[in-house]
């Protein structure tokens, strides 16, 4: 029996089964485990790319084809577009460079190496009026080439530095699309602004002197005028659609307006940084969800808590399992009686139900919440011992009559020497077997209580994505069924339970020989 | 038998009652507020007494475990609170279970049906094609979560194509005669088709071992000598003998078929018991959810007992002694 021990290394390697099964299961370890360094995004941040993205590599089907992913439209430098001054004689421009923080340039989306450090700064003077009129002082407009399916939604905006704000009643900046057919969309207008959206474009109403302001927009919350062109899809006015829905070559204009007042005015600011994002229909290796959160890496965390739980479960239930057999199985009577009834009780308990009540008496207590997988752990080792009891239990009965240790009991061999030499080896196969049979019935549990219960933990689980994919489900029908969504998690919970079972029969079929041939 | 259920009786006064409100010190009258309530309204504070009153918080423990062992077996299950389901919860209980009873039901039966059919010819036929996909097919149904499918299914046939509705329980509510029945046979078929999915990958496995085993018995051989059909050695010789296993495992794993039935039951809006249970964890309805439980451990215990009685009774070997 030694020299088989030794050789079940080998054995499992030449059992195909059993090396699928190992192999899938390493790799599902490696995710885990190397999950920060695999992915690119966090789990939980939104709008990585636009929301019900598909993976990109779909896009080499037909249905697909064309779908564009994230991408700039125009170049970030400023001074390189066609900058005319409107207000003749009263203007002048100039570039220099500057830096602007990359915490204010993030919305921009763009990468450290696209950022331009290039500005162009605008002084303007303006007449006294008595009624407040509308300048238009500066045209700067850029082209750039769309030849991909249109977007669900873009971002869009520039930078702006006041350096001086005199007499002057305000400024704002009008942005507007060209098709290549011609017509022309007002991205932004005044009127728009002085209702719902004015105080992240207009100065009044938000831009601060003498520091770099975001001018950001989006077509995903209604910043644009979404009414006057319908909305596109469930809730989110997917115009990106209608603006970018021609390919071809767009002309882009910024346009910077001023208000008069009374007194003679001028402005003097920069701007910098300009940008048209467009937010992927296509990303990542498994798209996105409904808020536009990368489902690769909530994929990849979530091997972390399936993995952890399962294993842990399994190797701990099942040692806890295996102890309790040994110990029927060679204490006989009264002990080994009682240890079988409580076996025979404990398996007759329904875990699921008793796993809801226990996470909703968990979950009233903030700190235990917060550890609430390793209470779900303790949960399955309390509830997962009894199966693997009655297996090793049999098994160390019918060791027990073997030739061989009634011999060493004649030849006077302690209890102790026995179960160590004999009863040990003997069922050592059958602890590592069960071990990789009980992962996946932990596994699978542990999601369906993150489907019931999504809320219960921060951090991205199998379980809980098919929750908030299935809660979603109604408006996911008109995304091509986000099956991307639907099919990733489920199919890894899949496909892990499965890499157990087959590593467990293989396992099974080594130390016990005559289940060969099966 | 009754020791058993004594004993999960025991254990489930301690799940419910000992370890929330002695262990953890969780205090019933700041517990079972509803969402949305705020803790100082009237109905509130009628809510917490009927709780209170219904567990029996207000007695020392003693006296409450006397109290709840008598209410467990006496089927007094108390009242139900939170407002999902009003009046006595055993009135629910039996309100609700045919629903369970009609979709576990069918479910067993096909895929028993199912099960039994391939099992015992994967097992003849063990090794070649039909057998390897057959097996790969059931063994991913069989590791495949309820939830997943239940989910992938009313996604395509519910939202999608609209064949069904995406809520049972409103799908069929109101309407009475023919109507009802209609409705409630087209509610039936998703969760029906879920269920049966998830349920018939574990039998099937279990069927074709057995079958497996029986094949290669001496009266087998002795069947083909005699030369009988193998039609009559499959479906006669080997499906008795071979059909027993299955018994115990679906008296073990009702159990677990009870718990994929909540799971399935509350994707689709089935309104059985396990929705009901799911909706009593949503409303903290205690009296409601330990009813429940002891109820499914009540029948598992039973099931058990039935199973090993007809084990005797289906297998004379074990009778004799064999």
């Amino acid at each position: 029996m030694p020299a088989r021990r030794q050789n079940a290394l080998k054995i499992l390697l030449k059992n195909k089964i059993g090396v699928t099964g190992l192999a899938i299961i390493l790799f599902f370890t490696f995710l885990a485990v190397f999950a920060p360094f695999i992915t690119s995004n966090d789990p939980n941040q939104v709008f990585v790319a636009n929301p019900w993205a598909i993976p990109q590599w779909a896009t080499i089907f037909p249905p697909y084809q064309g779908w564009p992913t994230n991408m700039q439209l125009v170049s970030s430098d400023i001074t390189s577009w066609n900058n005319v001054i409107i207000y003749h004689s009263h203007v002048t421009i100039s570039t220099g460079i500057a830096s602007i923080p990359n915490s204010i340039l993030a919305v921009s989306r763009y990468s450290s190496s696209e950022v331009s450090n290039k500005f162009l700064e605008i002084n303007v003077t303006l007449p006294a009026t008595d009624i407040p009129e509308n300048i238009a002082v500066l045209n700067s407009s850029t082209t750039f080439t769309y030849n991909f399916k249109p977007p669900y939604n873009f971002l869009f905006g520039l930078f702006v530095y006041p350096l001086e704000v005199k007499n002057v009643t305000d400024f704002y900046f009008l942005i507007t699309l060209k098709t290549p057919s011609g017509k022309v969309y007002h991205l932004t207008n005044y009127l728009i602004m002085a209702t719902s959206v004015q105080e992240v474009i207009s100065y009044r109403n938000g831009l601060s002197l003498n520091h770099w302001n975001p001018v950001s927009l989006t077509t995903i919350l209604p910043d644009v005028n979404v009414a006057a062109l319908g909305s596109g899809g469930e809730g989110i006015p997917n115009t990106g659609l209608i603006y970018l829905n021609e390919t071809g070559t767009y002309t882009y204009t910024i346009q910077l307006d001023a208000i008069t007042s009374s007194s003679v005015g001028f402005l003097s600011l920069r701007i910098s940084n300009p940008y048209l994002f467009v937010l992927g229909r296509a990303y990542g290796l498994m798209g996105t969800d409904f808020e536009g959160r990368d489902i690769w890496s909530q994929f990849v965390y979530g091997a972390r808590i399936s993995m952890e739980v399962g294993i842990l479960a399994g190797v701990f239930s099942v040692l806890v399992g295996a102890f309790l057999g040994l110990f029927a199985g060679f204490v006989e009577g009264i002990l080994s009686e009682v240890t079988m009834r409580i076996t025979d009780i404990f398996l007759v308990i329904p875990f699921l139900p008793l796993a809801i009540v226990f996470i909703t008496v968990i979950s009233q207590n903030a700190f235990l919440a917060q550890t609430i997988y390793f209470w779900l752990i303790v949960l399955f080792v309390i509830f997962g011992w009894p199966g693997v009891t009655r297996v090793i239990r049999s098994q160390v009965l019918s060791l027990k009559q073997r030739g061989y240790i009634e011999a060493a009991k004649v030849l006077g061999a302690k209890g102790r020497y026995i179960i160590r030499r004999h009863l040990l080896p003997g069922v050592m196969g059958l602890v590592y077997a069960n071990i990789a049979l009980s992962v996946p019935g932990f596994i699978l549990t542990e999601a369906a209580l993150d489907f019931l219960f999504p809320g219960v933990s921060e951090t991205p689980t199998w379980g809980r994505m098919l929750s908030e994919a299935f809660e979603h489900a109604a408006a996911a029908a008109y995304y091509d069924y986000a099956w991307w969504w639907f099919i990733f998690p489920g199919l890894a919970i899949v496909i892990v339970s499965l890499s157990f079972i087959m590593l467990g029969y293989a396992l099974d079929e080594i130390f016990n020989p005559r289940l060969r041939g099966r | 038998m009754f020791v058993v259920i004594f004993i999960v009786a025991v254990i489930n006064f301690i799940i419910f009652q000992v370890l929330p409100f002695t262990v953890m010190g969780i205090d019933p009258k700041t517990w079972f507020v509803p969402a949305g309530g705020t803790r100082n309204d009237v109905y509130i504070n009628q809510i917490r007494q009927q709780v209170i009153q219904s567990l029996g918080l207000d007695l020392p423990l003693d006296q409450r475990f006397f109290q709840y062992i008598i209410a467990m077996f006496t089927f007094n299950f108390g009242y139900n609170v939170g407002g999902a389901l009003e009046g006595p919860v055993i009135d629910t209980i039996i309100r609700f279970a045919p629903y369970t009873v009609l979709l576990l039901g069918t479910s067993t039966v096909i895929s028993f049906i199912i099960s039994i059919y391939l099992g015992i010819i994967s097992a003849h036929k063990r090794g070649r094609t039909f057998d390897k996909i057959s097996l790969i097919t059931f063994l991913f149904f069989y590791a495949m979560p309820s939830f997943w499918i239940g989910s992938l299914l009313l996604l395509f046939f519910a939202f999608g194509l609209k064949w069904a509705p995406p809520n049972a329980a409103a799908y069929f509510s109101g309407l009475s005669g023919i109507d009802y029945i209609l409705a409630l046979l087209k509610a039936l078929a998703l969760p029906l088709f879920s269920l049966t999915l998830i349920s018939v990958g574990g039998f099937y496995l279990i069927m074709r071992n057995s079958a497996i085993d029986v094949i290669t018995e001496d009266y087998i051989l002795m069947a083909k000598a005699k030369g009988l059909s193998t039609r009559k050695i499959l479906f006669k010789h080997i499906q008795r003998n071979s059909i027993l296993p299955l018994l115990t495992v679906f008296a073990i794993s009702l159990g677990f078929v009870l718990s994929g039935a909540i799971i399935t039951e509350t994707i689709f809006g089935w309104p059985g018991l396990g929705y009901w249970s799911f909706v009593a964890i949503d409303t903290l309805d205690f009296p409601f959810e330990q009813a429940f439980f002891f109820i499914v451990s009540v029948m598992v215990v039973v099931a058990n007992f039935i199973a090993d009685i007809l084990y005797g009774v289906l297998d004379p070997r074990i009778r004799t002694g064999w």
